[in-house]
């Protein structure tokens, strides 16, 4: 890559180890690809096939070129290069974190021997159905958002869906060296099926119930990156403690990428908030939609039903499979080294929600089979923070108004409420009490209609559709109302 | 056989199951239980109405993460090949789908059977190597709005600049530990 203008910010000198990634080779990576030949033809052979998924189901507006950040060294915190690029002309590649030689596993039976570099036979079926659903899931939300840019609020929010899109990608390639590399000819089969497997698809959807539903509308976006794409930053979070060391280098990289994907989705809502806040206060709770701003119990049952739905994704609160990856040293625990214990927990117990009688009650139950439910709560927790950050925004207006995250019962199809049906505010509900209020609590037809009204793409540099605040600043030290994204000529019309 | 699927509100291990899923070739199923102990997962028993509800074959259901969910069947192996496997099976399959899950997958342990469960899976529509995941689409197929592809723009080069440590809102790459959003 080059630089050619005096639109980048300036670049602080790079601290830690940095890893040398190769921008020559075909396929950029710090893995040294060419020394291994026969690997290195084997994902020269998938590239073709990654850019023909993209050309057909990746970002469907089309574009010139994007302002788009690629990695140049894995230190620390990471570096990235910025210029506009062709999306499809990206450099998708495998970056690992830096190696520790003497990193040893932190968890589990294995406590305290040597981080595998290797697969071990005993662990090779779990290990690569761990990298296929974590793979499953790139390019699914890249399939999901393929039309959103036909109606971007701005030039810096398209620019911030691509940034997510492509790294999305690069999420994928991470998955399938590690298939490629360590899991010969059924480690290539299933790099295959994860292009063959479609987001939506009728006989070969993606493997994650909340990896198939088209994304709409940008609210729906911004609260996916924010709720679900945050359920993927915990079981990261969680694969980043593998003792499989190659994994968890992957991972650990992956994170950093994540900084960003998160941000877009905390801001996005916050920034919708802003706006519907100015409305309120100048027009009166009640005249927000009519005035192009959606309305505040609009956002809030969007909340919802994103945070519920992403609850779901974590499984069961009790699993014997959560516990024996444990147990074996292929999934941590979310900050596993900071956990005051014995990173064994084969005497450990902990208290979970179960519903009896009608009401919700607690029960004790062995730490080993409720891994599940302790990553799930990590994330609840996270979840919290975002909101507080929501609801300073209506604060800041003088508004008494405020966004709430639901019960942890409320919606699921999946684990010890799946039977039942629970309010917001974590009643336990007859059906037909459910069927009376549950508009109330999730986006109606009508909701999705009305949100999705005031979705027109605003392409003007610097300008934002009426729905939604401008951000403070631009990315990479680069004006709000920066060129980002260059739409192609058919794009503009 | 008159069989009943009936959900186990509090799944422990117990006689029957030791009888069921005990009796199974030797290394077919991990049991780490003693009696009375809780079991993770949910839990369904089949029972024979025409035999005085006599438990025949059991079913459960692992959920990890993002609704991929492992299946577990045991048939009596007094009550082999009268069907009870399928019917675990089809149960098992409308159980997940009723919960909005994709795929479910089971993973044959190695025992003397294992070839011959792998082919009876496989002929009832799962893919998968004997010594991997075995991997069965359900759930409900409703048709979802496709857009169309399109094609991409010809390359134009252009560039900028580099950015090191710093803030999600520059779009740096930033640790895990200080991660703000």
């Amino acid at each position: 890559m080059t630089q050619t203008d005096d639109r980048h910010g300036a670049a602080p000198a790079p601290t830690g180890p940095l890893s040398k990634i190769d921008y020559d080779e075909r396929i950029p990576n710090n893995v040294n690809l060419a020394d291994d030949r026969r690997l290195q033809r084997a994902l020269e052979g998938w590239q073709p096939k990654f850019l023909d998924w993209w050309r057909s189901l990746g970002p469907q507006l089309p574009t010139k070129d994007v302002y788009l950040r690629t990695a140049i060294a894995v230190g620390r915190d990471g570096w990235a290069h910025f210029a506009h690029v062709p999306m499809e002309e990206y450099r998708w590649g495998i970056f690992l974190a830096e190696r520790d030689p003497d990193k040893t596993i932190h968890f589990g039976k294995h406590r305290g021997e040597p981080a595998w570099q290797e697969v071990p036979g005993e662990h090779r079926a779990d290990l690569m159905r761990l990298i296929v659903i974590q793979g499953d899931t790139e390019p699914a939300s890249v399939e999901q958002q393929r039309v959103l840019g036909n109606t971007a609020p701005s030039i810096y929010d398209l620019r911030n869906l691509f940034q997510v899109n492509v790294e999305e990608g690069r999420h994928l390639w991470a998955m399938v060296y590690l298939l490629h590399a360590y899991f010969g000819r059924e480690g290539r089969e299933e790099a295959e099926q994860l292009l063959k497997r479609n987001s939506g698809d009728l006989d070969a959807p993606r493997i994650l119930g909340a990896f198939n539903e088209e994304t709409t509308d940008w609210l729906q976006f911004f609260m996916f990156t924010y709720f679900t794409d945050r359920d993927g930053k915990y079981q990261l979070g969680t694969l980043k403690e593998s003792a499989f060391d190659p994994l968890a280098r992957t991972c650990e990289f992956m994170l950093k990428e994540e900084a960003h994907h998160m941000f877009v989705g905390t801001t996005g809502v916050q920034r919708t908030v802003e706006r519907t806040a100015e409305l309120i206060k100048e027009h009166g709770k009640d005249k927000v939609f009519e005035n192009g701003g959606i309305p505040l119990d609009v956002i809030q049952k969007y909340l919802n039903f994103q945070f519920s739905v992403s609850m779901d994704l974590f499984g069961s609160e009790q699993s014997t499979n959560a516990g024996n990856y444990y147990s074996s040293g292929l999934k941590g625990r979310w900050q596993e080294t900071r956990r005051k214990d014995d990173h064994v927990l084969l005497e450990d117990t902990r208290m979970m929600n179960v519903v009896e009688d009608g009401e919700i009650r607690q029960k004790e139950v062995p730490m080993l089979s409720a891994l599940n439910l302790d990553l799930r709560d990590e994330y609840v927790a996270d979840c919290a923070n975002g909101v507080r950050r929501w609801n300073q925004a209506l604060e800041d207006q003088g508004l008494e108004e405020r966004l709430v995250l639901p019960h942890e019962g409320f919606n699921r199809r999946v684990g010890a409420y799946a039977a039942h049906h629970v309010s917001p505010d974590g009643r336990v509900l007859s059906d037909e009490e459910w069927e009376a209020h549950k508009d109330e609590w999730l986006p109606s037809e009508q909701d999705r209609r009305d949100v999705a009204s005031l979705m027109v793409p605003e392409y003007e540099y610097g300008r934002f559709a009426a729905w939604i605040a401008p951000p403070q600043t631009g990315i990479n030290d680069q004006p709000v109302e920066f060129d980002y994204v260059h739409l192609a000529e058919e794009g503009l019309v | 056989m008159n069989l009943a699927w009936v959900p186990e509100a509090a799944p422990a291990w117990d006689a029957d199951k030791q009888r069921v899923i005990g009796g199974a070739p030797a290394g077919t199923f991990v049991i780490p239980f003693a009696d009375g102990d809780p079991l993770p997962g949910e839990w369904w028993v089949v029972r024979d109405r025409d035999a005085g509800d006599r438990v025949v074959g059991y079913g459960r259901l692992d959920i990890g993460w993002g609704g991929d969910a492992e299946i577990l069947l045991a048939v009596d192996p007094g009550c082999q090949q009268q069907g009870v496997g399928s019917f675990v099976l089809q149960q098992l399959e409308e159980e997940a789908a009723g919960r909005g899950i994709n795929y479910v997958y089971n993973t044959i342990r190695e025992h003397e059977g294992r070839e011959l469960v792998h082919d009876w899976l496989v002929v009832r529509g799962f893919r998968g190597a004997v010594d991997g995941d075995l991997r069965k689409r359900v759930g409900n197929r409703v048709p979802p709005s496709r857009p169309r592809a399109t094609d991409a723009t010809p390359y134009d080069p252009a560039t900028s600049g580099d950015l090191g440590p710093g803030r999600e809102e520059a779009g740096a790459y930033v640790d895990i530990e200080d991660h703000r959003y």
